[in-house]
């Protein structure tokens, strides 16, 4: 039987329809993903995807390839947008839905997401910057068979590599995206790091990439909530948002278990302090600084993150949206105190000096000065004079330290020495210190890493020397000093203990000098 | 700046970078380069590029006289110890004639036959 005009025109429109739900992705059934809903079975109206299942920072967790945490993302546009990148292996897009882990649908999806969320990130610190290689980054999705990534000027590539029986892909890792397009966005906006001969500006570049997948995890809501919960609060923990690159780390870990951290590829929470690269050995186990620039990385991103929780510790309402609120802060204070920072070989003092000057300049009464200032000091990147005076130059400036030594007195104590340390601008010029000056026994010393022995600091440097670093560990009080006196820098430990005092010394008034004491013995490994 | 300005200025070990050219009469003042050779343990030196501020002066015919240029002493100094740390891991692909497809600096021999040190990439790992 014919169709009536009306029948052809309805049967036409429910073809139409048809062809538009089929064409249209619909939501996910079976992925169970943190933040995201899974569409129930049934009737049910069909509606476009608007959001993707991603992960927050890592496939891996810890020690383990797997058990990282997904969350939803809007769909990227590749190609779109501002420090645009696009995917130029493979070169057919796979249609814009979920994919079940495992599947290449599901590693493009999470890759896009990945580069648009640093893209995101970084355009809105860097505006009118594009990259190096030109309007928009090429990104090889998979580049052939190894355990690493690149940027090499013409674009990101990642690789894979199988490991026992787990295939591992590096472009899969939000952390290792975000670290590679990191290299690509600071050589957008700092050009001449890219070939200078120096240990520090090559190991500043690393630093770079993993402070970028810091950063950009922290632009993940679902991370944020989940991270204060997993340290209560006190970001200077190791976490999921410390521990970077987990999987990749794990497979590495397979091959060669001392090149990297046990449950990570590198942890931003460590305590590596600055040694001057030159007297560092030229590779090593993971365990060990070496000047091999990924290894010496790790202090500048040891200091910088622990900024960055001294930096959120001062706001007013420890939550999620105060960590984005910093987040975004310690980007602007990072970006432009490179922008800043002359290209010498002691380019880490260099930035660490201009992000805290920018601090000052820009987020004053932030208290976010003092917060990097205390974590460049303690992990040696700046001396505590030049962080007072915010001098360029690094390293300890000896003051004449006026020895006055006496014999042992009848009460057992070590000889009484006289030491400036007007330069600490801690309001006080000198000190009275009981020095390590006994008559030496035996004419032994330390072993120097390249050759020979370490010369033997005298009494005098070692009492210094001694002051500075309880300075830089944040191990004195000051007792007695005079109310108002300017300049006192307390350097302050982001895990101090908030319920009793930790401090190893004071400074007390004793008559007319000022005494270093010891008040007690604390082996709080984790301050 | 003119080609055989550069070609003179190579033969003198720099490289011109910077693309602002100062010019007070017959000085010129531009950001370049001056190549700085460094031993690591072979016959030939590796060539490392060092930035430097160049100045000079050019005579009626248009040759180079009187350059001033000489990199810093501790960027040299950062350089011999940069060179040392990417030899010791294998990261100079061609130093020696061997061949490391993972190096991140490659050696690229200029017109004046010189093995340059260059950046290939910047690596996760």
């Amino acid at each position: 039987m014919a169709l009536t005009k009306t029948a052809r025109k309805k049967s036409k429109t429910a073809a139409k329809n048809t062809q538009q739900r089929r064409s249209t992705p619909s939501k996910s059934k079976g992925i169970p993903v943190k933040g995201g809903k899974a569409a129930r079975p049934g009737k049910h109206k069909r509606t476009a995807v608007s959001t993707i299942p991603v992960w927050e920072q890592d496939p891996g967790d810890g020690n383990s390839p797997n058990g990282g945490e997904l969350t939803m993302a809007s769909i990227p546009k590749p190609g779109t947008g501002p420090l645009a990148t696009y995917i130029s292996n493979p070169k057919n897009q796979p249609e814009a839905k979920t994919y079940p882990k495992g599947t290449d649908g599901f590693r493009y999806w999470n890759l896009c997401a990945a580069l648009a969320r640093g893209s995101q990130y970084w355009s809105v610190l860097l505006p009118n910057v594009s990259w190096e290689v030109g309007s928009k980054l090429p990104v090889n999705m998979d580049a052939g068979n190894d355990f690493n990534a690149n940027y090499d000027r013409t674009g990101l590539n990642f690789y894979h590599g199988t490991a026992g029986n787990i295939t591992v892909y590096s472009g899969e890792s939000p952390d290792v995206i975000n670290h590679e397009q990191g290299h690509a966005v600071l050589d957008s906006f700092k050009p001449q790091l890219w070939d200078a001969a120096s240990i520090e500006v090559a190991a500043f570049h690393e630093s770079f990439g993993d402070m970028s997948a810091i950063l950009c995890a922290l632009q993940v809501s679902s991370l944020r909530s989940s991270l204060l919960t997993e340290t209560g609060g006190i970001l200077y923990s190791s976490s999921k948002l410390s521990r970077l690159a987990e999987q990749l780390g794990w497979a590495i870990r397979q091959i060669r278990p001392d090149l990297v951290d046990r449950d990570c590829l590198r942890n931003a929470v460590n305590e590596f302090t600055y040694s001057d690269p030159d007297s560092l050995p030229t590779r090593g186990p993971a365990s060990t600084l070496t000047s091999e620039p990924h290894s010496f990385s790790r202090v500048f991103t040891g200091a910088f993150f622990e900024g960055l929780a001294g930096m959120f510790k001062l706001q007013k309402k420890q939550d999620e949206a105060s960590l984005l609120q910093v987040s975004q802060d310690m980007g602007k204070i990072l970006t432009e105190g490179i922008r800043i920072a002359s290209v010498v070989p002691s380019f880490f003092s260099q930035v660490a000096v201009s992000m805290i000057h920018y601090a000052q300049a820009q987020f004053a009464n932030s208290g976010y000065d003092n917060a990097l200032k205390s974590a460049f000091v303690r992990h040696g990147i700046i001396s505590p004079a030049s962080a007072l005076s915010a001098l360029a130059s690094r390293g300890m400036e000896f003051m004449n330290a006026t020895a006055k030594e006496t014999a042992t007195s009848s009460n057992g104590e070590l000889p009484k020495l006289r030491m400036q340390i007007a330069e600490y601008g801690l309001g006080i010029d000198n000190i009275i210190v009981h020095s390590a000056s006994e008559p030496r026994r035996l004419d032994v010393a330390g072993a120097a890493f390249a050759m020979g022995s370490l010369t033997a600091q005298s009494a005098d440097e070692a009492a210094k020397s001694f002051f500075e670093d309880l300075i830089k560990r944040g191990r004195i009080k000051i007792i007695g000093a005079e109310s108002g006196s300017k300049g006192m820098f307390p350097i302050s430990r982001v895990n101090e203990p908030q319920t009793h005092e930790t401090h190893t010394h004071e400074l007390r008034k004793e008559g007319r000098d000022f005494v270093l004491r010891r008040v007690r013995v604390d082996c709080c490994l984790l301050c | 700046m003119k080609p055989h300005i550069k070609k003179q200025l190579a033969k003198h070990g720099y490289e011109v970078t910077g693309a602002q050219v100062e010019q007070e009469g017959q000085v010129t003042h531009l950001d370049a380069t001056k190549l700085v050779p460094v031993h690591v343990g072979q016959d030939q030196p590796v060539y490392v590029p060092i930035p430097v501020a160049l100045k000079f002066t050019t005579n009626k015919e248009n040759e180079i006289e009187n350059i001033e240029g000489e990199p810093d002493p501790k960027a040299v100094q950062a350089a011999h110890s940069f060179v040392k740390t990417l030899a010791d891991n294998q990261n100079i692909d061609g130093l020696a004639g061997e061949h490391y497809p993972s190096a991140t600096h490659q050696l690229e021999v200029n017109e004046q036959g010189q093995p340059v040190l260059r950046r290939k990439k910047f690596t996760a790992f």
